[in-house]
């Protein structure tokens, strides 16, 4: 059974993508060609990846992986952090006039390890300011190592993702 | 275990075999097996030694085929069958003669939509209204009495039920297939609990498809886990029983996707459906040798089901009970998986059930449809073509979905659009089968909706079931329509052009599954019901068939319940192999290339010739 | 007023407030800013191996001490570690003091620690009135039993963990299922299987007993009453005054504890007693072995759960569907951080209930333990399968026996395939993580005052 072509192949790229290491997996290049209509999320820029020391309030722009969206995080005081609520501010622009924060769209927030297929255990909470701009609150990353942060823009019947890589010590 | 006397169920006593698309159980009150054969429209009846007591044909006229699923038998003899074709419940005398018919489809109370398990206890009828999300009691007499559960995740709401039971006190228990759990409510129709969620381990399920009560303990047919589940009625794990069947056509007690159980009278007989297998296995206690069966290891499987799609020297398959979406390297001698990714979940980025796939234009990202939550999701894809190849799991992320129930502009419609099958044409249009409304939705470059094409119904121009869409060179849209057996073809503006039967090699009609414009003109078709690939010219004739009809067969171009299709590039075919755990690929002229998937289901393949 | 009682209460007080000033001492923070801007030019850029490493290529200016030659069995693995490295190794400890419970209100008062450690000595406390808290955690082994699961046979299907250190966890049980220290304990005196003596035993026992009934006023500024209406809310100050008491518990200063103090203080001379084997078992621990994924910061825990596929004791399939079915019961249990019995329901930390994410995935899930006097607490795992720190370490190296994942599933885990080296450098960092005893006067029941 564990000779199966398809299960050692998958076992040995396994191994290979775990042996190689984090950092590598990070600068490694990814596609921003042009994209057609079709598959627009290739607009997205994927050097989002965040250093947990960066300063506390740290202003952080992303275009959403559709490439819609213009994201504005505002780092949580201290970076993120390992095993403590965090709180964050957002601001979201349509890519095209990027001075103006969306008032009619709604945010949600989620956290996942891609390595360890799991994701937080608890539930960020969003609250939506007078300006248009989201606080989110009681973001928690538990563990050591690579997550993503997801920040889903729901407009209308679409829900497009901008996401921040958290590398967290 | 406060039940230490009662049985405890895992006794191989024999199977019931040669059946086709057997769907649901139950047994009458002198112990005869009632099996329904959704895919020949027949009811069968069978003694405690597994021969043939019965055998009903059910037809809406002569020549078209019920579909029939769940099935109860009154105290007084009759016999309650859910037919899916019509979307209503008929009830047979015990000669097979039909005496009435309950409820119609529709949205409204008393009516349904894909109508599955039934049940009857204390003088009601119930049944599992998969496409309304809730459980329908009637009287036994027609007359609706109401409905419990609603759509939903949350505490007393329902995701397509697929089954339904209720205990000597009236509490009805309900296999919540879509949120993975088992529902149970009061006499008086309140909540009362839920137990489940997905995963291997006991307790979890990972599709519950089917459910029986008996003497206080709950029977759940734990489909993709390979098992029945014994619980109590408060929904504490009692025991399990079911080796999952490894090697092709395995049986003897092994279990193959379960799908239905039902308990004998006495309690001495349960009987498992499997009906992707057309077989029905009884079992009695275990006695002292009982143990629960072991978890089985990923390394036993690949489950390459639904839709499929290839692009450049890319082939995306789905493994809907993962759920997962694999994308293949074929630019080799045999295809790489080059990137997996997936997870269980209702939240946008998730899955559920998904249902086909599809690259983009520039394959640069891929399409998948979720009926269940309606949404069609995109995933971009970070392949550099130049890079070593190797497997990436974080090669594909979520880049945005559509739901579909909120795109503005729909023509209205009694469900919220149920997306299936996925098309895109070169022109950028995007066509997507809508299951739950039975019609095709299109839309532009941008996504912006443009047109509804089809309607409910049997006749030109209408459907009932479409499992996928194909494109010709000319801007026609083909679909094909399993329920009522046929491939229905429209103009690029939706005006319909003809509607053409598949052979099944039996001098029948099949059902069409997979579909893929065909090089020159025509289309291939697969199936799935025959097992066979039919290649048909620009008129709708069938010109070749491949495969051989009605035979799980394991060798080279031999197919067992095919699926998606997909056309290569180079005018070649993928299908989707679901019944072999396996995909084969197919040069333009219709011979073998390749296949990919579980061992065991390969090796066969490999040594033939 | 009872002299003795006073001096224990100077004691205890003297001791929280040298707890509060040595934290400020031993806050890392400063001494780590001060390694990680050091001049990274002259920096080793990776763990090159020791002997490449010249002693001049250290990133930060050696200390120097007046002691005779010591034996400094790991200068040059010292000497080699980088200034990330370093910044890891600080975020381990020294070990500080726990989170703050404002669901307890007296979970720092001496008065209520000195209660709760005599009820935690009692065996009135269980029905049979032979059993106490400290039946099961015993402090002469590490306040753990020592067995795989506790006796009496059938108490319980889950392993004894140690209270050492308790206090700086955030979920009590393997499960999670109590959300303070104080109804973790109330959960086992409620259980008949365990003590079981339940609130309105245990109300009646500290209004009835007079030694009690002054402890109690001394403590919450009230008498106790064993009147029906008053039966929760004197059962449940005795255990946050049990709670108080758990607290007191802590087991630091570990011979990592004193490797990292120095290193944080740039007293590499000292650091470099840690033993060589200890060092590059930590080196492994936080690096390519990634054990700090889960066992992260100064209790080595991420405070969450998590299965590692460990196959269940007795063999067979897994039964314990853990986290999953904790969560269930926390929500269920009247006596959690949010509900009527809490000193501050409001509290972020009460309410954190409230935000916690259910899920299938939680199935089989236990509280990932703190490594803290680990070699101290065998056997290993929720259900005591493993019986030494070797075990485990080569179950981690093989996932011999682990339980499959299903057919469906995803293997995360993947084995470390650790060498022989590995292991042994790997056992001796954890043996490094042995704390001191708490002081004498807390591991037995306090003389009854005459």
């Amino acid at each position: 059974m564990n000779n199966s072509p398809m299960i050692s192949l998958r076992a040995t790229t396994l191994l290979l993508v775990l042996a190689v290491p984090l950092v590598a997996a990070l600068a490694s290049p990814r596609s921003t060609s042009n994209a057609s209509p079709r598959s627009t999320s290739n607009a997205a820029p994927r050097d989002t990846a965040l250093a947990a020391s960066r300063d506390a309030g740290e202003v952080r722009k992303i275009t959403s992986n559709g490439g819609r969206y213009v994201l504005e995080v505002r780092e949580p005081e201290g970076g993120f952090q390992r095993g403590k609520p965090l709180a964050f501010d957002v601001r979201v622009m349509h890519a095209g006039d990027p001075d103006r924060a969306l008032t009619d769209v709604e945010l949600l927030v989620d956290a996942d390890m891609p390595e360890h297929l799991h994701g937080t255990n608890r539930a960020p909470r969003i609250e939506r300011a007078a300006d248009g701009s989201f606080h989110v609150e009681n973001v928690y990353l538990h563990m050591a190592g690579w997550w993503e942060v997801f920040l889903d823009v729901v407009e209308g019947p679409w829900t497009e993702r901008a996401q921040m890589r958290v590398i967290i010590e | 275990m406060a039940a230490a006397a009662k049985p405890h169920y895992g006794l191989f006593r024999r199977a019931i075999p040669d059946l086709v698309s057997p769907e649901f159980a139950t047994f009458d009150a002198e112990g005869r097996l009632w099996v329904t054969e959704a895919h020949t429209g027949q009811v069968r009846a069978f003694d405690g030694e597994g021969q043939e007591v019965a055998r009903f044909v059910l037809e809406v006229k002569p020549n078209v085929l019920r579909e029939p699923h769940g099935i109860a038998i009154a105290p007084n003899g009759e016999v309650f069958v859910a037919d899916a074709f019509e979307q209503c419940v008929i009830v047979l005398n015990g000669e097979g003669l039909r005496l009435r018919t309950i409820g119609k489809r529709g949205a409204g109370l008393g009516d349904m939509r894909e109508p599955r398990g039934l049940a009857i206890g204390g003088g009601k009828l119930y049944v599992a209204d998969s496409g309304n999300h809730r459980i329908d009691v009637f009287a036994l007499d027609g007359k609706f009495e109401r409905a419990l559960g609603k759509r939903g995740y949350g505490d007393g709401e329902l995701l397509a039920p697929n089954d339904v039971a209720v205990d000597a006190d009236g509490r009805v228990f309900v296999a919540d297939l879509g949120n993975q759990r088992i529902a149970r409510f009061g006499k008086d129709g309140a909540f009362g609990r839920a137990w489940g969620g997905i995963g291997p381990f006991s307790g979890l399920f990972h599709a519950p498809t089917g459910i029986a009560v008996f003497d206080g303990r709950v029977f759940v047919a734990d489909r993709d886990n390979h098992r029945v589940q014994v619980f109590d009625g408060e929904g504490l794990p009692d025991h399990e029983w079911g080796v999952h069947a490894v090697r092709p056509r395995e049986g003897n007690g092994k279990l193959h996707y379960p799908n239905a159980v039902a308990i004998a009278p006495k309690g001495d007989v349960v009987a498992v459906v499997e009906g992707l297998e057309g077989r029905v296995q009884l079992f009695g206690d275990e006695g002292e040798d009982a143990s629960d069966p072991p978890i089985v290891d990923r390394s036993a499987s690949a489950h390459y089901e639904g839709g499929c799609d290839a692009a450049a020297d890319l082939v995306a398959m789905l493994e809907p009970a993962g759920p997962t979406v694999s994308i293949f390297d074929m630019g080799h001698e045999t295809p790489v998986e080059i990137t997996r990714f997936g997870r269980s979940g209702t939240r946008a980025g998730q899955f559920l059930v998904p249902a086909d796939v599809e690259f983009s234009v520039d394959h640069r990202s891929v399409w998948v449809s979720d009926p269940l939550v309606h949404r069609i999701s995109e995933f971009s894809l970070a392949r550099d073509p130049g890079a070593v190849l190797r497997f990436d799991p974080y090669m594909a992320r979520f880049a945005r979905a559509l739901d579909l129930a909120a795109v503005p502009g729909l023509p209205a419609a009694p469900w919220p659009p149920e997306p299936t099958a996925l098309e895109l044409g070169a022109d950028g249009t995007f066509y997507v089968a809508d299951r739950a409304n039975a019609r095709i939705l299109a839309f532009d470059a941008r996504m912006e909706f443009v047109r509804a094409f089809g309607e409910p119904g049997t006749g030109l121009g209408r459907l009932l079931e479409p499992t996928a869409i194909a494109l010709d060179g000319s801007g026609n849209v083909y679909v094909a329509d399993a329920r009522s057996r046929k491939v229905e073809s429209f103009d690029a503006q939706g005006k319909p052009r003809g509607a053409w039967p598949i052979p099944n090699g039996r001098n029948g009609d099949g059902r069409p599954r997979g579909l893929a414009a065909a090089e020159g003109g025509g289309f291939w078709v697969t199936a799935e019901d025959a097992s066979i690939l039919v290649r048909a010219d620009g008129d709708g004739i069938p010109v070749a068939t491949i495969g051989k009809a009605w035979t799980a067969g394991l060798g080279r171009l031999e197919f067992f319940h095919p699926e998606g299709i997909a056309r290569t590039p180079d005018g070649g075919l993928v299908v989707v192999d679901a019944g072999n755990h396996r995909f084969q690929v197919l040069d333009a002229k219709g011979g073998f290339r390749t296949a990919w998937g579980s061992r065991l289901f390969l090796t066969p393949t490999f040594e033939t010739k | 007023m009872n002299l003795r009682w006073i001096w224990a209460s100077v004691a205890l007080v003297a001791l929280a407030i040298a707890g509060c000033a040595g934290r400020g001492a031993r806050e890392p923070a400063a001494a780590l800013t001060e390694v990680a801007g050091a001049p990274t030019s002259a920096a080793p850029t990776s763990a090159a191996p020791a002997s490449a490493a010249p002693a001049s290529a250290t990133p930060v200016e050696r200390s120097r001490t007046d002691s005779a030659p010591r034996e400094r069995p790991s200068a040059e693995l010292v000497a080699a570690l980088d200034a990330p490295t370093i910044t890891r190794i600080l975020r381990h400890g020294p070990l500080g003091d726990p989170e703050a419970d404002p669901t307890n209100r007296v979970a720092n008062s001496p008065a209520a620690a000195h209660f709760g450690q005599r009820l935690f000595y009692d065996p009135r406390l269980s029905l049979d009135s032979f059993h106490s808290c400290a039946s099961c955690h015993m402090p002469t082994r590490a306040f753990a039993d020592g067995l795989e699961l506790p006796m009496p046979a059938g108490s319980s299907e889950r392993h004894v963990p140690t209270v050492l250190n308790v206090a700086h966890q955030r979920w009590f049980f393997w499960d999670g299922r109590s959300d303070s220290l104080w109804s973790q304990a109330l959960a086992v005196i409620e259980n008949p299987k365990e003590l079981g003596v339940g609130r309105p035993g245990l109300a009646k026992l500290v209004t009835r007993d007079a030694l009690y009934r002054s402890e109690y006023r001394a403590a919450f500024g009230e008498d106790p009453s064993d009147a029906e209406a008053d039966v929760d809310r004197t059962a449940v100050n005795a255990v946050k005054a049990i709670a108080a008491y758990e607290t007191l518990l802590q087991s630091g200063d570990s011979a990592f504890d004193r490797f990292a103090a120095a290193l944080g203080a740039n007293d590499l001379d000292t650091a470099a007693e840690y033993p060589a084997e200890a060092l590059r078992g930590l080196l492994l621990f936080d690096g390519r072995a990634n054990c700090r994924s889960c066992h992260p910061g100064t209790n080595f825990s991420d405070g969450e759960f998590h299965s590692i596929g460990m196959f269940p004791r007795g063999g067979g399939k897994p039964t314990d569907a853990g986290r999953m079915r904790g969560i269930d019961k926390l929500r269920a249990d009247p006596f959690r951080g949010n509900g009527a019995f809490s000193d501050a329901p409001d509290c972020d930390r009460a309410l954190e209930v409230d935000s916690l994410v259910q899920s299938s995935e939680q199935w089989g899930q236990v509280r990932t333990p703190s490594l803290r006097n680990v070699a101290r607490t065998a056997p290993y795992m929720s259900q005591g399968q493993l019986a030494t720190l070797r075990e485990v370490l080569e179950y981690y190296s093989t996932l011999d026996r682990a339980i499959p994942v299903g057919h469906h599933g995803e293997q995360v885990l993947k084995p470390l395939h650790f060498t022989a080296q590995e292991i042994n450098d790997l056992e001796a960092f954890l043996r490094s993580l042995d704390g001191r005893d708490p002081p004498a006067h807390l591991v037995w029941a306090p003389p009854k005052p005459r």
